[in-house]
C-alpha cells in the first residue's frame, strides 16, 4: 500500500512536471507548426488541386502530369544541379583562406570584417551590381580591355553559355564570406599543441593544411555541404530574378524561377506547387545521402 | 361495433371533406402566391433592365455614414511619365465631390502587378481596380474575380470608348475592362542621324527591306540603326505586336493557331522572325542586345547613337525632352513582307482595368471608373502625360504637338490590335525566349514558329476547361 502510494506520487510529480515542460516547449512547438509544418502540407495538398478559383477543386494526379510533362521543369532542375557543382569550390577556396587566416597575417581582424561584408550585403544589390558588371559595356569588360585581353572581352549575360556561370559567380562572391568565417571559427579551437609538433616535425604548409586542418574541420564542411545544398536549390531565387529573370533565352532558369512563373504568371498554382514539393524532396534526398556518406566515411575511418 | 364503425367513417368523411376544401383553399392561394410572386419579379426584372440601361449608380445617401476606401492597382509612370500627376489630381477632385471615400491609386511596377492581384485575391481581399492584360481578365472573369463595367455604366457611357478598345476590352457581349489610356505602339528615329548617314530625314522606312537597305548607310556614318533588349524577354512580345501583327489578317489568326487550326510555324505566322537573322547578322542591332532588358535597350535612343527604336507614345516626349524638338520623328513600324489585311495599322491597346467582385462597394469602384472617363478627366490626361483617352471625350484639338497629331492620324484612320492579347501567358512565356534565341543565333524562324506551335499544344492539354473558355471567346470575336 505504501509503495502503491509513492508510485502515484511520484507519477502525480512526473506528469504535473511534463505538463509544466509542455507550458514551455508550447509556444516555440506551435511556431514550428505554424510557420514550418502547416505550409508544407498546405502545399502538397494544393499540387492535387486547380487553384484558378479559390479554394479550387481536386484534381488528382493532373497537376503533375503538367509539370512532369514540362521540358522547363527538367531545365530548371538542371540549372539547379548545375549550381551544386559550385559547392566544392567555395569550400576549397574558403578553406585556403580560412588557414591562410588562422595562422596569423598581418591585419587578420580587419580581414574577418572585410570578407564577411559581401554575406551582410542584400541580395538585391549584389545582383544589380554584378548585372551591371557583367553587361556587354560594363565594367568586366572594360577591365579586359585595359589589361589587353579584349580577345575575352563578351555579353557575358547576353551569352547562353555564360549567363548561368555570372550567376554562379555572384553566388560564390556571397556564399565565400559565411563559409571563411564558418571555418575560422572552427579552427580556433583546434589544439596550438599539435600545429606546434607538426613545425618541430617539419611539416609544409601544405601537409598541415591536408593532415591537421582538414580532418579537424570535417564536421564543420559537412554541415556547410547540406547548408550550400539547401541554398542551391532553394535560396537563389533574388540572384536569379535581379541578375536576369531567366534569361537570356531560359539559360538560368532555375526550380524557384519556375514556381513563381508558374504561380504568378501563368495563374497555376498546383504546378507550383507540385514543383514545391518535388524541390523539398530532392533537397532532403540530398541531405539524407550526404548524411549516410558521411556516417560511413566516418565508421570506415574508425 | 357497428357504431365505431358507422364514426369512425363519419369521421373519415368529413375528414375527406375538410381536407378537399383546405386544399382547395391552399391551391388558390398558392396560385394567388405564385401570381403575386411573379408579378414581383416581373417588377424586378423591369427594374434592373431599367438600372442596366441607366447604368447602376452609388445611393450616396444609403452610404452617407459609410468611409469608402478605393483601392486602385496600377503602375503609375512605368509607361506614361505623368500619370502619377493625373491620377493624384484625379483622386483629390472625387474626393472633394464625396468626401466619406479615400480614393488610392497604388503605383506597383510592371513585373508585380499581376503577382499583387493574385496574391490579394487568395488572401480575400483584393483591391477595388486592378490593371490587367486582357488575357488576365478572362482569366479572372472565369473565376469570378471580376465583374463586367457595362453592369454598371449605362449604355451611352459604354459606347463612348472607342470601337477597337471596346472590341479587345469585352467578351460574352458585354465591356468586361476600362481604359486606363491608350498606348499607341510605334517607333521613332533620330532625324539628325538620317541627315548624316544621307538620308532623308522625314522619310522613314515604310518596310523592313527598306530598313535593311537604310541600315549600311547607318553603320557607315558610325551609328547603330536599331536597338533591342532582350534579356528580360519582353521585347518578343512588342516586336509580335508591332511586326508579326502586320502578316496577319485579324486576331483570329492568333486565336485559331492557340487552338491549333493553324500553326505559328506557317509563314504567315513565322516569316517576320527572318527580319531579327537578317539584321543581326548585318550588325544592324546593338552589340549588347541579348544582354540588356527591353527597357535598357529601348533608352539607347537617349544616347543619341540609335536611329531607330520601338516605343510606345507615351513615352515619345521623354526622347523629344532629352534630344530636341527637330531630332525626335514618329514611323510607323515598317511592314515585313508577307502582309496581311493589318499591315499598317497601328496597334492601340487601350491598359485595362478591372473591377474587382470581392472589394468593397463595387457600384462606388465603378462608379470612380465612370469618373476617369468624364471629358474633364480625359483630357487632363494629356495635358499630365500626353496619353491619349480610347474615349472619343478626348478633344483632339488639345493636340497640339505634331508627332502626336501624326500617331492620333495613324490609329483613328488605321487601328490595330494588340498581338499578345489573342494568346495565353504560356504561348507568351515562350515567346519571350525566342527573341533572344534568334538573336543569338540558337534557332532559326521556323523553329520560333514550331516552338509556339508546342507550347500551344501544351497549352491545350493542360487547360481543357479554358480551350473551351477560350473558343467561346474566339467565335464572338470572329463574328463582330
Amino acid at each position: 500500500m505504501g509503495v502503491k502510494i509513492n508510485q502515484i506520487k511520484t507519477f502525480k510529480r512526473k506528469k504535473r512536471f511534463n505538463i509544466e515542460a509542455g507550458f514551455y516547449v508550447g509556444p516555440a512547438l506551435i511556431m514550428i507548426v505554424v510557420v514550418f509544418i502547416y505550409p508544407v502540407i498546405e502545399v502538397f495538398r494544393e499540387s492535387f488541386l486547380d487553384i484558378r478559383k479559390w479554394p479550387g477543386t481536386f484534381i488528382g494526379l493532373r497537376n503533375y502530369k503538367i509539370v512532369f510533362t514540362d521540358r522547363m521543369f527538367y531545365l530548371s532542375l538542371l540549372h539547379n544541379i548545375e549550381l551544386l557543382l559550385i559547392i566544392p569550390i567555395i569550400i576549397f577556396i574558403a578553406l585556403i583562406v580560412a588557414v591562410i587566416m588562422h595562422e596569423k597575417i598581418f591585419g587578420e581582424k580587419f580581414y574577418r570584417s572585410v570578407i564577411f561584408i559581401p554575406y551582410i550585403v542584400p541580395l538585391v544589390a549584389i545582383g544589380i551590381a554584378f548585372s551591371f558588371f557583367f553587361q556587354f559595356r560594363g565594367g568586366f569588360n572594360q577591365i579586359l580591355d585595359l589589361f589587353g585581353l579584349d580577345f575575352l572581352i563578351s555579353d557575358w549575360l547576353g551569352n547562353i553559355r555564360l549567363a548561368l556561370p555570372v550567376v554562379a559567380a555572384a553566388i560564390v562572391w556571397r556564399e565565400l564570406g559565411f563559409a571563411i568565417i564558418l571555418f575560422v571559427a572552427r579552427l580556433g579551437s583546434v589544439s596550438e599543441d599539435t600545429v606546434e609538433a607538426s613545425l618541430i616535425d617539419g611539416a609544409g604548409w601544405w601537409a598541415r593544411f591536408w593532415r591537421i586542418y582538414i580532418p579537424e574541420l570535417t564536421n564543420v564542411i559537412e554541415f556547410y555541404v547540406i547548408i550550400s545544398i539547401i541554398t542551391m536549390l532553394s535560396q537563389i531565387f533574388g540572384f536569379i530574378f535581379v541578375i536576369t529573370n531567366g534569361g537570356p533565352a531560359n539559360a538560368t532558369w532555375v526550380s524557384e524561377l519556375y514556381i513563381y512563373k508558374q504561380a504568378f504568371q501563368f495563374n497555376h498554382m498546383g504546378a507550383a506547387a507540385v514543383t514545391a514539393v518535388v524541390l523539398m524532396v530532392i533537397t532532403i534526398t540530398l541531405v539524407f545521402v550526404s548524411n549516410r556518406l558521411r556516417r560511413r566515411l566516418g565508421e570506415g575511418n574508425e | 361495433m357497428k357504431k365505431i364503425l358507422w364514426w369512425s367513417i363519419v369521421v373519415l368523411i368529413v375528414a375527406a371533406m375538410i381536407s378537399a376544401f383546405s386544399l382547395s383553399a391552399c391551391k388558390a392561394a398558392v396560385e394567388e402566391a405564385v401570381e403575386e410572386v411573379a408579378e414581383e419579379v416581373e417588377e424586378v426584372a423591369e427594374e434592373v433592365e431599367e438600372a442596366v440601361t441607366d447604368g447602376i449608380f452609388p445611393d450616396w445617401d444609403a452610404l452617407a455614414d459609410e468611409e469608402i476606401t478605393i483601392i486602385i492597382n496600377e503602375w503609375g509612370d512605368a509607361e506614361a511619365p505623368g500619370m502619377n500627376a493625373w491620377w493624384e489630381e484625379t483622386a483629390q477632385l472625387y474626393m472633394d465631390m464625396h468626401p466619406n471615400v479615400i480614393v488610392e491609386p497604388l503605383e506597383i511596377p510592371i513585373e508585380d502587378i499581376q503577382q499583387a492581384w493574385m496574391a490579394a485575391v487568395a488572401a480575400g481581399d483584393p483591391p477595388s481596380i486592378q490593371l490587367m492584360g486582357r488575357q488576365e481578365g478572362i482569366d479572372a472573369a472565369t473565376a469570378g474575380d471580376i465583374l463586367p463595367i457595362e453592369d454598371f455604366w449605362t449604355e451611352d457611357e459604354v459606347n463612348h470608348i472607342l470601337p477597337s478598345a471596346r472590341r479587345e476590352l469585352g467578351w460574352g457581349g458585354k465591356l468586361w475592362l476600362v481604359p486606363e489610356y491608350m498606348d499607341p505602339w510605334h517607333m521613332i528615329y533620330n532625324k539628325k542621324i538620317f541627315t548624316e548617314a544621307g538620308l532623308d530625314p522625314e522619310a522613314p522606312p515604310e518596310t523592313w527591306a527598306e530598313f535593311m537597305e537604310m541600315g549600311d548607310a547607318i553603320v557607315a556614318a558610325g551609328y547603330i540603326p536599331m536597338s533591342n533588349g532582350w534579356l528580360d524577354g519582353y521585347m518578343s512580345p512588342w516586336w509580335m505586336c508591332l511586326v508579326a501583327l502586320q502578316s496577319l489578317d485579324d486576331p483570329s489568326d492568333i486565336h485559331q493557331a492557340t487552338l491549333g487550326e493553324q500553326s505559328f510555324a506557317d509563314p504567315k505566322h513565322a516569316d517576320w522572325w527572318n527580319i531579327l537573322v537578317e539584321a543581326t547578322d548585318k550588325g544592324f542591332f546593338n552589340e549588347d542586345q541579348a544582354s540588356l532588358d527591353f527597357i535598357s535597350g529601348i533608352d539607347l535612343f537617349s544616347t543619341g547613337e540609335v536611329a531607330m527604336v520601338m516605343v510606345v507614345q507615351p513615352m515619345v516626349r521623354q526622347y523629344v525632352d532629352i534630344l530636341g524638338e527637330d531630332v525626335v520623328g514618329v514611323m510607323k513600324t515598317p511592314m515585313p513582307d508577307i502582309q496581311g489585311d493589318l499591315a499598317g495599322t497601328v496597334p492601340i491597346p487601350a491598359m485595362p482595368l478591372a473591377l474587382a467582385a470581392n472589394a468593397d462597394y463595387p457600384e462606388v469602384a465603378a462608379d470612380v471608373l465612370r469618373f476617369i472617363h468624364t471629358a474633364d478627366r480625359v483630357n487632363a490626361l494629356y495635358a499630365h502625360s500626353t496619353a491619349m483617352q480610347a474615349n472619343d471625350l478626348f478633344d483632339p484639338t488639345l493636340v497640339t504637338d505634331p508627332r502626336d497629331q501624326l500617331i492620333a492620324q495613324w490609329f483613328l484612320e488605321a487601328p490595330g490590335y494588340c498581338y499578345n492579347w489573342h494568346y495565353t501567358p504560356q504561348i507568351e512565356a515562350v515567346g519571350y525566349t525566342l527573341g533572344g534565341l534568334i538573336v543569338t543565333g540558337e534557332i532559326t524562324a521556323e523553329e520560333a514558329g514550331q516552338m509556339m506551335d508546342d507550347a500551344a499544344e501544351k497549352w491545350r492539354d493542360d487547360n481543357p476547361e479554358m480551350v473551351e473558355i477560350f473558343r467561346d471567346i474566339a467565335e464572338e470575336w470572329a463574328m463582330q
